[in-house]
C-alpha cells in the first residue's frame, strides 16, 4: 500500500531522513516509533505529500507523492501531533466544511449519511451542536480525527494522536483504530506511549537519527526479545523460604530478589526461549513450589530501549 | 445546503455570528440617524451635506486599514492555528481557494462597507458616484495587495509574527496609494474639470486611465495569488506566469513612452525583466535542498521536474539576457539616443545591467548556502545595496572616477565591461565553494547531531 524508496529528507544545514526504504503491507497497523528528532513526523508528512523529500520516492497505492499529491490527498488523511481547529465552529459545521473540501461542494447527496456515519464512528454524535472551543482535549481529538476520516481515505497516517489524552480516552482512540483496520484501512500510527501501540499494532517500524533500525512484525519483534535474559516473577501461594536455593540449582536463572518481606512474590533473571520456560514451570511444580503464577511478557517498551541502547544505527532498508 | 465553496461558507460561519450580523447595520444606522439632523430630529447634530467627511473616513478605516488585516491573515493565520496542513490535505483546486479564501476573508469588511454605503446614500447626495466608487476599488486593491503578501509569505519555512504585519502594511500601502490618487481624481471630479493623459498614444481622461489600471493591477494579483497558492497546494509552476508579468509590466510601461524607438520598446522590457529578476531573489528559495531536489529530479529521468524544481532565480536569467542582448546591440547600432528608459536602464547598458544582476544572484546564493539557518538573505539584500547605492554614491562623492570602481553601477556610456566580468568570477568560485562546503556541512552534522 505504501512503498517508500531510499528517502532522503534535508532542513536547512540538516538532513532528517537517510536512505529509508520500506514497505507497509494494506489493512495492517503499524506503529512508528523512535526518540524524539528521530525524524518520525517528517517521515509522515512526506507520506501525506504535504513535504517534498530531498531525493527518493513514495509510492501510496502506486501513486507518487512528488508526482500527484492532490491524488495521494484524496486517498490518505493526515492528523498532526499538534493540530488546529476552528473554535467558533460546531462540531457538526467542522466535519460538514472537512467534507465538503475533500469530496467538493456538490456532493449533497453523500454528505448527510457519511457525516452522521462519522460522528458515530468518533462518538461524537451527542455534541455535534456544541462549540469546538468549548470541548475538552480528548473531545477535540475526536473532532480533529472525524474532520481527517470523513472522506474515507484508505491510508491513515496520524502523528501521536494519543498525546495528552486519559487513559479512557486512549482506550477508546485504540477500539477506533481496531476498527479502523476491520474497515480495510491502513494505518500508519506513532507514538510514545508504547504499551498502547502494543495493544493494537501489526507491524513496528524503529526509526533513529533518520534510519530505519528495524521494521518487523510486533510479534517477532516481542518473540526475539523473549530469547534475552530478561527477569522474570514469580508469585506463590504461600511462603517458600527455599526458593532461591532451588532456583539457583537450575540451568539459566540467575540472581533473585524477594519482593516484600512475605517471601511470597520474588523475581529472578533468566535467559532461555518459551520452551527453556516451560522446561523450568515443570520443574517448580514437581519440586512442589505452590506456584500462582511465573511470567513476565516481553514488553515493546523494553523491546524498543533495547533496540536503541544495543549499538550503533545499522543501515536501513529492512522490510 | 446549497453547493457553496466550502473556503467561502466556513469563512461566513466564522465572521457572521448573529451579533454581528445585527451589530453592523445597528452601529451604521446609529451613526447616519445622528449625522442626518433631518432624520430624526432629536439625535442629529452635524449638518446636512456633511456626512462624507465621517462616513468616507470610516470607509478608510474598514476597507483600506481593516480590509487587509483580514486578507493577510487568510493563509498566515491559518498556518499559525496548525489549520493549514489539513487545508492543503483537501481535494480543493487552487482557483476554488484563491476566491473562497479572499471573499470570506473580507466578507465581514464589505459587510460594513455596504452599509456605510447606504448610509452615504440616505445623507448625502452631493458626492459624485464615481469618485465613490473609487475609493471602494482602492479597499478591494488594498486588500488584494495584503492577500497576496501573505500568500507570498507563507513560503516561508518559519512564519514570525512579523511577517502578517509586514503583509498588513503593503495592503495598507498600496491602499493608501490608491487612495490619494483616487482623492484627487475625485476633486477633480468634484469640479468638473478634465485631466486628460496620453498613454499607448491615447487620450485617456486621468480618471479613466487610474480605474483602468488599477483593474489591471488587482488581475494580476489575485492571478500571482493563485499562482502562489498552488504552489501550496504541492503543484509546481513553470515560470510562464512570471514572464507574462514581466511582457505586461515591459507593455504597460512603453504606454508612457511616446512614439518609441526600438531600443527603448526593448528597454522597457528589459526594465520589466530586471525589477522582476531582483524581485525574484528576494522571495525564491535558495538552499542545497532545492538544488538536490533537482538535480535528483534530473538523475531519475524526469527532465519536466527537473525544470520544475529549477530555482526561479536561475529561470529568469536567460530571459532577462534575451531583453538585454537585443536592447544593447539594437542601442549600438540602430540608434545612438542615450535617453533614460524609465529610471534604470539606458538601452546602450542593458547588457551591463544584466552582468549585475549575474554578480548580484551569485551574492545571493553564496550567502544564502552560507547561512543555511536563516539571516543569508537579509546579509544579501544589505551586501547588494552597498554595492549598488553607497558604494557608488560614495564614489560619486568623492570624485572617484577609476573604471573598476564605477562598474559597481552603472553612470556613464563609456561603461567598461572587464572589473563587471571579474567580479561575476570571484563570485562564481564563491557560489562553488560555499556549496561545498555546504554539501560536507549537511552530512557531518546529521551524525553529530545526536
Amino acid at each position: 500500500m505504501i512503498r517508500v524508496q531510499e528517502l532522503d529528507f534535508d532542513y536547512p544545514g540538516q538532513r532528517v531522513l537517510e536512505g529509508v526504504s520500506f514497505e507497509l503491507e494494506p489493512r495492517r497497523i503499524t506503529a512508528l516509533v523512535g526518540p524524539n528528532g528521530a525524524g518520525k513526523t517528517t517521515l509522515m508528512r512526506c507520506i501525506a505529500a504535504l513535504s517534498v523529500p530531498t531525493s527518493g520516492r513514495i509510492l501510496v497505492k502506486g501513486v507518487d507523492t512528488v508526482e500527484n499529491p492532490r491524488l495521494v490527498h484524496s486517498l490518505c488523511c493526515y492528523m498532526p501531533d499538534l493540530f488546529g481547529l476552528y473554535d467558533r465552529l460546531s462540531v457538526k459545521h467542522c466535519v460538514e466544511y472537512a467534507y465538503a473540501s475533500h469530496v467538493g461542494a456538490d456532493a449533497d447527496d453523500f454528505r448527510v449519511p457519511r457525516i452522521r456515519e462519522i460522528l458515530e464512528l468518533t462518538d461524537l454524535t451527542g455534541l455535534q451542536s456544541h462549540l469546538v472551543g468549548s470541548l475538552s482535549r480528548g473531545q477535540r481529538q475526536r473532532v480533529a480525527l472525524a474532520q481527517a476520516l470523513v472522506h474515507d481515505p484508505e491510508v491513515v497516517v496520524l502523528d501521536e494522536p494519543a498525546s495528552g489524552l486519559d487513559p479512557l480516552a486512549r482506550a477508546d482512540l485504540s477500539k477506533l483504530l481496531l476498527k479502523l483496520r476491520e474497515q480495510g484501512k491502513t494505518l500508519l500510527v506513532s507514538s510514545h506511549i508504547l504499551g498502547e501501540l502494543q495493544e493494537y499494532s501489526d507491524r513496528v517500524l524503529l526509526l533513529e537519527q533518520g534510519r530505519i533500525m528495524s521494521h518487523q512484525n510486533l510479534r517477532e519483534l516481542l518473540y526475539e526479545e523473549g530469547h534475552e535474559r530478561r527477569r522474570l516473577r514469580v508469585v506463590l501461594s504461600e511462603a517458600r523460604a527455599d526458593l532461591p536455593e532451588l532456583l539457583g540449582k537450575l540451568d539459566g536463572v540467575g540472581e533473585f530478589a524477594w519482593e516484600g518481606a512475605g517471601q511470597r512474590a520474588g523475581t529472578f533473571s533468566f535467559r532461555g526461549d518459551q520452551e527453556e520456560q516451560g522446561k523450568l514451570l515443570k520443574r517448580l511444580l514437581e519440586d512442589g513450589v505452590p506456584l500462582v503464577s511465573l511470567e513476565q511478557p516481553a514488553s515493546l517498551q523494553q523491546a524498543y530501549v533495547r533496540r536503541l541502547r544495543g549499538g550503533p544505527p545499522k543501515p536501513s532498508g529492512a522490510s | 445546503m446549497p453547493a457553496v465553496n466550502p473556503e467561502l461558507l466556513r469563512n461566513l460561519r466564522l465572521q457572521f455570528s448573529r451579533w454581528r450580523l445585527v451589530l453592523a447595520p445597528l452601529f451604521f444606522i446609529l451613526l447616519a440617524m445622528s449625522i442626518k439632523d433631518s432624520f430624526f430630529g432629536i439625535l442629529g447634530f452635524f449638518g446636512y451635506g456633511e456626512g462624507r467627511f465621517i462616513l468616507v473616513p470610516l470607509i478608510f478605516c474598514v476597507g483600506v486599514l481593516w480590509g487587509p488585516r483580514l486578507a493577510s491573515g487568510a493563509v498566515l493565520d491559518e498556518i499559525k492555528g496548525r489549520t493549514w496542513d489539513a487545508q492543503r490535505m483537501s481535494v480543493l483546486s487552487a482557483w476554488s481557494m484563491t476566491w473562497g479564501k479572499f471573499l470570506g476573508a473580507v466578507s465581514y469588511p464589505w459587510y460594513c462597507l455596504l452599509w456605510i454605503c447606504l448610509c452615504v446614500l440616505l445623507i448625502d447626495d452631493s458626492i459624485d458616484p464615481r469618485a465613490f466608487g473609487g475609493y471602494l476599488l482602492a479597499a478591494f486593491g488594498a486588500q488584494l495587495a495584503a492577500y497576496f503578501l501573505g500568500v507570498l509569505f507563507a513560503r516561508a519555512q518559519r512564519i514570525p509574527s512579523g511577517y502578517t504585519y509586514i503583509a498588513d502594511i503593503g495592503g495598507m500601502v498600496a491602499g493608501l496609494l490608491l487612495w490619494f490618487g483616487f482623492q484627487d481624481g475625485a476633486e477633480v471630479l468634484s469640479k468638473g474639470e478634465t485631466e486628460p493623459i496620453q498613454y499607448a498614444g491615447l487620450i485617456w481622461e486621468t480618471w479613466d486611465f487610474w480605474i483602468f489600471s488599477c483593474l489591471l493591477f488587482c488581475f494580476w494579483m489575485v492571478f500571482c495569488t493563485y499562482r502562489l497558492l498552488r504552489l501550496q497546494l504541492g503543484y509546481r509552476n513553470l515560470p510562464w506566469g512570471f514572464w507574462g508579468f514581466c511582457l505586461f509590466l515591459g507593455a504597460y510601461g512603453m504606454g508612457f513612452i511616446e512614439h518609441p524607438s526600438l531600443p527603448e520598446t526593448l528597454g522597457a522590457f528589459s526594465t520589466a525583466g530586471l525589477l522582476l529578476a531582483y524581485f525574484a531573489l528576494l522571495w525564491d528559495e535558495m538552499s542545497l535542498m532545492q538544488c538536490r531536489r533537482c538535480v535528483g529530479a534530473w538523475r531519475r529521468g524526469a527532465p519536466q521536474r527537473a525544470l520544475e524544481e529549477l530555482p526561479l532565480s536561475i529561470w529568469v536569467l536567460p530571459g532577462v539576457l534575451l531583453f538585454t542582448l537585443p536592447t544593447t546591440l539594437t542601442a549600438l547600432f540602430l540608434d545612438s539616443s542615450t535617453r533614460l528608459t524609465f529610471f534604470l536602464v539606458q538601452p546602450e547598458l542593458g547588457m551591463a545591467a544584466f552582468l549585475f544582476l549575474l554578480r548580484d544572484t551569485g551574492l545571493f546564493w553564496a550567502l544564502c548556502l552560507r547561512r543555511e539557518d536563516g539571516g543569508g538573505k537579509l546579509r544579501a539584500v544589505g551586501l547588494v545595496f552597498g554595492m549598488l547605492y553607497l558604494l557608488p554614491l560614495i564614489a560619486f562623492e568623492g570624485r572617484l572616477t577609476e573604471p573598476w570602481l564605477r562598474s559597481f553601477f552603472v553612470f556613464e556610456a563609456d561603461f567598461v565591461y572587464l572589473p563587471i566580468v571579474v567580479e561575476i568570477a570571484l563570485v562564481s568560485f564563491w557560489v562553488w565553494y560555499e556549496g561545498q562546503r555546504a554539501v560536507s556541512r549537511q552530512t557531518t552534522r546529521r551524525w553529530s547531531a545526536t
